[in-house]
């Protein structure tokens, strides 16, 4: 005899992170026969964290900058052409930016993420926490985009929606 | 059977989301972490209706 199904959902975590959600689903079909099944359904939400050189150059290059790279650190300079203390492994020269500004570096810290080095003055001129938002948004699209392709991912189309907090990108894939 | 997608958002602060349908088993967790990448979660959960939603498919499939 079939009975009403029961569903039971429970959250698995994998490791130290919440990065895996199981939905269990118990469906019993007669006294004697019960049938498990796990089901996942996902939604997550993340701030982007820059720690991949190779999107952050190209995120960069999208956004008009030509950036050097230097592994080992170079040194950025000020706006009268004078050599700095910082050093940073991604830098826009300052002649990219305004007349009067400083270079701007994304240092690499111990733990690999890129750190931004702006001058007070640039902040003030529109180098500040927007724009870092903007640099964080093409970084994550392609980011996003990289592993896409390398998963074999099918591309379904890109996106800007208007909303109340400003311009999200939308990327659609279909999973084979 | 519902066909697996995935859409992911990302604000001008650099906040994203990733939405998945249509996953059953390990696969999920896979697809959400390759996306993920070093990003830190600030906000994660389980999809109600896709797990209603299969529950009822199911009852219905027994019951034919």
């Amino acid at each position: 005899m079939r009975r009403a199904v029961e569903v039971l959902p429970e959250l698995a975590r994998t490791g130290d992170s919440n990065i895996c959600v199981a939905v269990v689903v118990l469906v019993s079909v007669s006294d004697s026969c019960v049938a498990w099944r796990s089901i996942m359904s996902k939604y997550q939400e993340m701030r982007t964290v820059v720690s991949h050189e190779g999107h952050l150059i190209e995120a960069l290059k999208e956004m008009g900058y030509a950036p050097e790279v230097c592994v080992e650190g170079t040194a950025l300079f000020g706006y009268m052409g004078d050599e700095r203390l910082e050093r940073a492994q991604v830098v826009i020269r300052r002649r990219q930016l305004d007349s009067a500004s400083n270079d701007i570096g994304f240092r690499r810290d111990e733990s690999g993420v890129y750190r931004a080095i702006i001058s007070e003055y640039d902040r003030g001129i529109g180098f500040d926490q927007d724009w870092l938002g903007r640099i964080a948004q093409t970084y994550k699209e392609r980011q996003t985009m990289a592993v896409a392709k390398a998963k074999g991912y099918v591309f379904q189309g890109r996106q800007m929606i208007e909303t109340r907090q400003g311009k999200k990108v939308q990327l659609r894939f279909a999973v084979r | 059977m519902k066909e697996k997608s995935v859409t992911i958002e990302i604000d001008e602060q650099g906040n994203s989301s990733i939405d998945l349908e249509g996953f059953q088993g390990k696969g999920c967790g896979d697809v959400v972490k390759a996306f993920q990448g070093g990003d830190a979660v600030t906000k994660s959960q389980a999809k109600r209706e896709f797990y209603v939603q299969t529950a009822r498919q199911q009852s219905q499939q027994r019951q034919a």
